[in-house]
């Protein structure tokens, strides 16, 4: 009984978190929470960052990063406007963005994998790459009055705003992915141990390539839906989203080692953290002290991820990190 | 209290999530003895020792040291105490030297640096002392897995410890290398120091125990001298019932050749290897360890380049340039590195299973049913040690995850099965079922294995033929007649 009750809290404590955040912010700022803050609400305010974290989580899943993330979302979003603001053509705008998303994710995963560089570096370069073209094509210029564009990011469907029905579309997709496509599994094998994944024959290096175009591409979609939310191309706005991609991922139960992690529970990591920037909001707290507690929140997840796991495998632990630490580079 | 008693575990309980590990195992290790603990993969033998080296705590039961009841919460307490463990996943950092790895956390120091001097003084006099000759300087990532083992050993005795408990010591040495093993522990139990000593193999128990106690299902069945037990009855009371005969190998006529490896080399690694298959035929790969056979394997196999030879298949050429290619010709391979090349310890033993075999079935999706149905089947016939098929393999005892590794590549159609070191680390009961399967493939399948194993009873045993390779050539070829295991070392020792 008490072990059964032990791992329902292991397996389910993003939720239990999750419930008691609704409970706390009901509780502090009552109706006003009801009111300004509702659930909806809420998740518009979060659908780019959480599609942008469905990215991170595939990525993070296979042992690496995507720093370029938040960077391309900029890039081929504001590009996206500056097509659409010269042919007034959606479809065109939005293909623009996806093809610069899947380009930029083809090079990431190519330096990569071909040349055995950490994703980390190559994809700290392409941040700065990819703001740099983007600086270059604008003169350093926001694009204003993108008409129809922004329907994209404020308009409703069937009582939703249409970006929650990206995400939600995004969060199905992915978590269909995950757990019934063989590509799933593969993620989770290569993230898991890449030698035993090759040994059984696994082609990771095509793993971790399509990985990166996959990610290129929402990252660039996820650019999209934030340029129609701003009513404008603004590329420096993408920037910074990649750390929040990579909070709403650990704090859902990821684990930066690679080998585990959902959909489902990047999406409510991802709503932990919308529901505390709002409640502390309500509060009228300083967003200053938002940054605070949000960079404490992450360091307490990764410190409950490598607790909960050293319970489990101490030795487990202890023999992967001297194999690990002689292969950084991967095989 | 009683006197020659070093330690006296009594009524020892560990729970896990969902499992049981131990429940009351009372063990008693006198001063200046070899104790073996035996039992089934999964019966809580790791758990214990791990429990007495203060890297886990005991839900019950006491830890009585020299008559005094301890607490040990953590290996460093206990290395204090002079108690020390050769895991049985050897634990070593890859790119440090062999006398840091030796001083690891007790460096010695001047002025609170490091003094290199000193340290290689110190090192050269321990390896002085117990007539061992490496060079300090070396690193331990070009150091074989015996030779890692015996610095563990070492570092345990010039840290003075009075208790060296040894967790599958010889489940990856060759046998000159457990000869060496078994001196140096003859030597430590001359001076006094007691072993608590876990293995699989039989023979070696009757050769270094003084005392046995058995555990299964995370109790104590039996514990007495080694006298008091023979081969049979140790099985029994480590399996819970009788085994016959434990290579069930039927001498079935053998098919065509269909199967050759032709002029393999690569170069200061294996060369000139030409050995060939028939259908239904079991074929033995002999040697010592370092002998290059895992090298050959892998380049069959298609993981490790080689420089020139070619591999026939139903007498076409196969082109094998990749591990894909080699899966899709039939050709699989079982690599002796469970842990690097086998494990994915997060991941569930339904997913670690399915894996190879989702590789090769048609389709993007996954039929979960089917992939339920296999594995479970593969989980049980195997008789896997775990509360279902959801749990994380990494939470296995070590033999039960050979067991799921095993499990994977037969769920996956082959015409040739490559199997390195099959039944390292698994107890005689499972070794059994792993027999049987391997029979059962060649006569119901048809198809051939190249099984690399460093026991000779188990090549002895199940082979209808033994290659033999020395210093990467092979070296001699012997038929089912022939087989003794003279013959074998003198081909692997063979000067050449
Ligand atoms: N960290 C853990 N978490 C959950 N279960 C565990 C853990 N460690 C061990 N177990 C379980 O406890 C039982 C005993 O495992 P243990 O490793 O002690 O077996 P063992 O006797 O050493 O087996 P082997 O001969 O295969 O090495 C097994 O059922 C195993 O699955
Ligand atoms: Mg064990």
């Amino acid at each position: 009984m008490r072990y059964s009750f032990k791992g329902f809290i292991n397996r389910f404590s993003t939720v239990i978190v999750l419930v008691l955040l609704i409970v706390v912010c009901y509780g502090v700022a009552g109706d006003r929470f009801i009111r300004q803050a509702n659930l909806v609400n809420i998740a518009r305010q979060i659908s780019v960052v959480t599609i942008l974290s469905f990215a991170q989580t595939l990525i993070i899943i296979t042992g690496q990063i995507d720093l370029s993330i938040g960077a391309v979302a900029g890039m081929a979003g504001t590009f996206s406007c500056a097509v659409y603001v010269a042919t007034q053509n959606l479809f065109l705008a939005v293909l623009t963005a996806l093809v610069i998303g899947a380009v930029v994710g083809l090079i990431n995963g190519l330096v990569i994998t071909r040349f055995s560089v950490p994703s980390f570096i190559v994809t700290l370069a392409m941040q700065s790459i990819a703001m740099g073209i983007i600086f270059l094509h604008t003169k350093g210029n926001n694009i204003y009055n993108i008409g129809d564009y922004k329907i994209l990011g404020q308009g409703n469907f069937l009582y939703f705003p249409i970006p929650v029905w990206f995400m939600i579309a995004f969060w199905l997709v992915i978590a269909f992915v995950l757990k019934f496509c063989k590509f799933g599994r593969y993620l989770y094998a290569t993230g898991g141990n890449e030698y035993a994944a090759i040994a059984s024959g696994i082609s990771t290096k095509n793993v971790k390539l399509l990985t990166f175009i996959i990610s290129g591409l929402m990252a660039s979609f996820a650019g999209v839906i934030l340029m129609a939310r701003l009513n404008a191309g603004i590329p420096i706005e993408g920037i910074g989203y990649e750390t929040d991609a990579i909070m709403a991922t650990i704090v859902g139960g990821t684990s930066f080692t690679g080998g585990t992690g959902t959909a489902t529970g990047t999406l409510i990591g991802s709503f932990i953290i919308g529901i505390l920037n709002n409640i502390l909001n309500l509060m009228g707290v300083q967003s200053y002290v938002q940054q605070i507690v949000k960079g404490s929140l992450i360091i307490l997840a990764v410190i409950l991820d490598v607790y909960s796991k050293s319970r489990k495998r101490t030795v487990t632990i202890m023999d992967t990190t001297s194999t690990v630490a002689a292969d950084d580079g991967g095989p | 209290m009683d006197s020659g008693v070093k330690l006296r575990l009594v009524g020892i309980s560990k729970f896990f999530p969902g499992v049981k590990a131990l429940d009351g195992v009372d063990v008693t290790l006198r001063e200046g003895t070899v104790h073996a603990i035996m039992g089934e993969n999964g019966a809580g033998k790791s758990t214990l020792m791990k429990i007495i080296n203060g890297l886990y705590k005991q839900d019950r039961g006491e830890i009585h040291l020299d008559g005094k009841k301890v607490d040990i919460a953590s290996p460093q307490q206990a290395s204090e105490l002079g108690i020390a463990m050769i895991y049985q996943e050897l634990n070593y950092f890859p790119d440090l030297t062999i006398e840091e790895n030796l001083f690891m956390r007790r460096y010695p120091t001047k002025a609170s640096f490091i003094s290199w001097k000193t340290l290689r003084e110190q090192t050269r006099r321990i390896f002085a002392e117990n007539g061992v000759h490496y060079d300090p300087g070396m690193k331990i990532k070009e150091l074989s897995v015996s030779n890692i083992q015996m610095l563990e050993i070492l570092k345990a005795v010039a840290f003075k410890a009075k208790i060296i408990i040894m967790d599958e010591p010889t489940s990856s040495i060759s046998t000159k290398e457990v000869d060496q093993l078994f001196a140096t522990i003859n030597r430590l139990r001359d001076n006094g120091v007691s072993i608590l000593y876990i293995s699989h193999k039989m023979d070696e128990i009757f050769r270094i125990a003084d005392d046995i106690t058995v555990i299964r299902d995370g109790r104590t069945i039996v514990s007495g001298p080694v006298d008091a037990f023979t081969e049979d009855s140790l099985i029994t009371a480590m399996v819970g019932r009788p085994i016959e005969n434990i290579y069930p190998k039927e001498i079935l006529p053998l098919g065509d050749t269909f199967f050759e490896v032709r002029d393999f080399n690569s170069a200061g690694v294996f060369a000139d290897i030409n050995l060939h298959v028939r259908r239904g035929e079991i074929v033995g790969l002999a040697g010592l360890v370092g002998a290059g056979r895992t090298e050959l394997a892998c380049a069959i196999f298609g993981m490790d380049p080689c420089d020139r030879g070619e591999v026939w298949l139903d007498g076409e050429r196969a082109r094998i340039r990749s591990i894909n290619e080699a899966i899709q010709n039939g050709i699989l391979m079982v690599s002796e590195d469970r842990k690097k090349y086998g494990v994915v310890p997060m991941r569930s033993i339904r997913e670690n299973i399915s894996i190879t075999s989702l590789r090769i079935n048609k389709g993007k999706l996954i039929d979960l049913k089917r992939e339920k149905r296999i594995s479970q089947r593969l989980f049980s016939s195997l008789n896997v040690k775990a509360p279902n098929l959801d749990v994380e393999l990494g939470t296995l005892s070590g033999g039960n995850q050979q067991k799921v590794i095993l499990a994977r590549w037969l769920m996956v159609d082959s015409k040739v099965m490559i199997m390195d070191e099959p039944t390292r680390g698994i107890d005689v009961g499972a070794k059994f079922e792993i027999y049987s399967i391997m029979t059962k493939l060649v006569k119901e399948k048809g198809i051939g294995i190249v099984m690399i194993s460093s026991e000779m009873p188990e090549l002895i045993g199940m082979s209808d033929r033994i290659y033999v390779m020395n210093k990467g050539r092979i070296t001699g070829e012997l038929e089912r007649d022939q087989f003794t295991q003279e013959r074998i070392m003198i081909h692997a020792t063979a000067a050449g």
